[in-house]
This record gives structure tokens, C-alpha cells and sequence, in this order.
């Protein structure tokens, strides 16, 4: 099995509101470490907020991870936004059509404006 | 957004697709039906109506010494040519890569022949990935890859998907959708593997439902349903044969 290339950190500038910081690749072994986040941010939160500056890459397998995610985010009446996409990021996200389902801002500061 | 059409000619292995608004396909063979995919959007998981499944089809390339990438480059090579005779694939002649549009003619319920669409979104040396067109069964995306478990290469089918709208969720429910699906993803794996050599190895199988609440704000995709279409359109192909 492929090693996860991936490492997020969780943190909650505002209370109600989590930020996944996610650093590495997007692609299927990135799972389990994923979902742990969202163990980890989801409680007492009403907005999860991916940090995607800091990625470098992501896959088929990775896309499909975050549709998966954005399913058990409005299970829990959350909602889920993005910032810091890079072009092949927001191509992912538009040609899967998370874009419409997923806030996505340029900067953590616009993120935050637009809960 | 772009046109697919200027797409087709920029696709770049390795990468994502450039996006696109609608799906426009190339010439096809006279047998093939194109009925309710010309002009269509994709959909994929997002944005389906049914349960969200996650389906998992592999099987070990046991003896062969075929590499994942060499495995990946052969099944982009000839994607086709491992479809079980149940669907046909009418795809650009040439190898697999992101912003291929292909038209898909599927066996569905009482012989209609399902036409539908697909658009590769994602393709790099291990792995491609295609997402579904307006009107298909599913709103999915669909991976195709290969890696080394154990010493071994294992090639793989994951399907992310919901059914697109409340009567094709209602054939997942009862089965009359997925057995065939699983039944054609077993098949092609078993000729894919028996392309490298590879005879008798069992095909796994796994499915998780990731999600079980649908999506009430996608059941207006029902209007593009391919197997009522299809179903209406068969006179038409039948008066149509009788003039020929």
C-alpha cells in the first residue's frame, strides 16, 4: 500500500469554525489521515475550512476523498469551504463540480468573511 | 470554460482536464447510438441523487511481470477491447488521456440499448479516470489503476458514484443496476488479465456506502434519464432500420 504524503493540521480560529491545514498530496492512501481530521474538527463546529495552500498535488483517488468528505459535512449540517487552490486544484474541484457545492475563497481572511 | 470540442486536441497526460461546459463527441461508427449525449453536461457524484457508494472492483496480475504502468499504459491503449460484449466504447482511436470523450452503448432492461456519455477528467501513468455524462445511470467517476501489493501487480476498478436520479435509485435498490455493473467490471478485468497472461484469478469485490442520503435537489435529472430516452427513441431506430 502507498504511504500517505500528506500531514494536516486542525485548528479553530473562531469558535464553530475548524481549519484543516493540509500539506502534501491528495490521493488515495490520504484517507485515513483525512477522516481523523475531520474526527478531530468536526464537534461543536458549523464550517470546516480546507486549507489547500500547501498542496501540492491531487489525484482521482484524492478528489474523490473530498466528495466523500463534503457527504459527511452536510450529514452533520456543516458547511464546507476551501481556500488557497492552485490551477490544477480548482480544475479538480470545477470538473467534478465540488466547485459548486464548496465555497472556495482565495485567503483564509475571505474564507472566514464568507461564512 | 471551454468547449470540448477545441478540448479534445489539448488534452495533457498526467494532468487534469481543462474543464468543460458541454460534451461534444466525434464522428462515430453507424452502429453506434448517440441518442442523449451530444450537448450534455457532466455530472459525476456530487452531483447524483441516490446513496453515495464507493464500489471497488481488483484483480492480481498473479505470474506476470507487468508493471502498474505498463498494465495502465496497455488498458489505455486498449480500453475497449476488454469491454465484455455487453457495452461498447466509442472512443477516439488512439490511447487514453484527460479530455478524451467517449459514447457509451450499454445493455440495459428489457433490450434497450442505453446510450450515454463520459468525459476522462484525470489521467496520469498509473491511473485515468473518467466522469459520467447527463442522463447516465450513475452520477460517477470511475478509476482505473493499477499498483504493487505484496510483489504483485493488482489492477483496479473504483467506482464513486450515485445513482443520477429516484428511478435509477430505485434499480440500484433492487439490483437491477449494480449486478450488471458488477458483472461487467468483473468481465473486463478478467480480459485485461488474460491480455498479460493472467488466467483463473478471482476478481474482488467491495462495496461501502459512504453516504445514504440522497440528494432530493438532483431528482430533477430524471428528465435526462438515457433508459427512458433510449426506450422512447426505438421506434425511431426501428422505422429508421426498416427504410434502410
Amino acid at each position: 500500500m502507498t504511504q500517505p504524503k500528506i500531514q494536516i493540521d486542525v485548528r479553530s480560529p473562531v469558535e464553530g469554525v475548524s481549519i484543516l491545514d493540509i500539506r502534501g498530496e491528495i490521493t488515495g492512501s490520504a484517507e485515513e489521515a483525512l477522516l481523523a481530521a475531520y474526527s478531530a474538527a468536526s464537534s461543536n463546529t458549523r464550517a470546516i475550512i480546507l486549507n489547500l495552500s500547501e498542496v501540492q498535488s491531487i489525484d482521482s483517488f484524492g478528489i474523490g476523498l473530498l466528495i466523500t468528505l463534503l457527504a459527511r459535512v452536510r450529514s452533520q449540517k456543516q458547511r464546507l469551504l476551501a481556500y488557497g487552490l492552485s490551477e490544477p486544484c480548482r480544475r479538480a474541484f470545477e470538473l467534478t463540480h465540488l466547485d459548486e457545492a464548496v465555497g472556495l475563497y482565495t485567503d483564509e481572511a475571505e474564507a472566514l468573511g464568507g461564512l | 470554460m471551454v468547449d470540448s470540442q477545441a478540448m479534445q486536441t489539448t488534452g495533457q497526460p498526467g494532468k487534469w482536464a481543462d474543464p468543460v461546459d458541454r460534451l461534444r463527441f466525434p464522428p462515430l461508427p453507424k452502429e453506434a447510438i448517440n441518442v442523449n449525449t451530444e450537448g450534455r453536461r457532466t455530472t459525476g457524484p456530487a452531483k447524483g441523487f441516490g446513496s453515495l457508494w464507493r464500489r471497488t472492483y481488483a484483480i492480481r496480475l498473479a505470474n506476470s511481470t507487468a508493471t502498474p504502468a505498463e498494465v495502465v499504459r496497455v488498458w489505455k491503449e486498449r480500453f475497449s477491447s476488454f469491454w465484455p460484449p455487453s457495452g461498447r466504447y466509442y472512443g477516439v482511436d488512439k490511447p487514453i488521456e484527460a479530455g478524451d470523450v467517449a459514447v457509451l452503448n450499454l445493455a440495459g432492461p428489457a433490450g434497450v440499448t442505453i446510450a450515454t456519455g463520459i468525459l476522462v477528467i484525470y489521467a496520469d501513468d498509473e491511473s485515468f479516470c473518467f466522469i459520467s455524462a447527463e442522463g447516465h445511470m450513475f452520477g460517477g467517476m470511475i478509476t482505473f489503476s493499477a499498483q504493487t501489493e505484496n510483489g504483485t501487480t493488482v489492477a483496479q476498478v473504483q467506482a464513486l458514484l450515485r445513482a443520477s436520479d429516484p428511478l435509477f435509485e430505485i434499480a440500484v435498490r433492487l439490483g437491477i443496476a449494480t449486478k450488471p455493473e458488477d458483472q461487467f467490471w468483473h468481465g473486463a478485468l478478467k480480459n485485461l488479465a488474460a491480455y498479460f497472461g493472467v488466467e483463473g484469478q478471482p476478481v474482488s469485490q467491495q462495496a461501502a456506502l459512504l453516504d445514504p442520503s440522497l440528494q432530493w435537489s438532483e431528482a430533477k435529472n430524471v428528465w435526462y434519464n438515457a433508459a427512458i430516452r433510449n426506450a422512447l427513441h426505438m421506434p425511431v431506430r426501428w422505422l429508421r432500420g426498416q427504410g434502410a
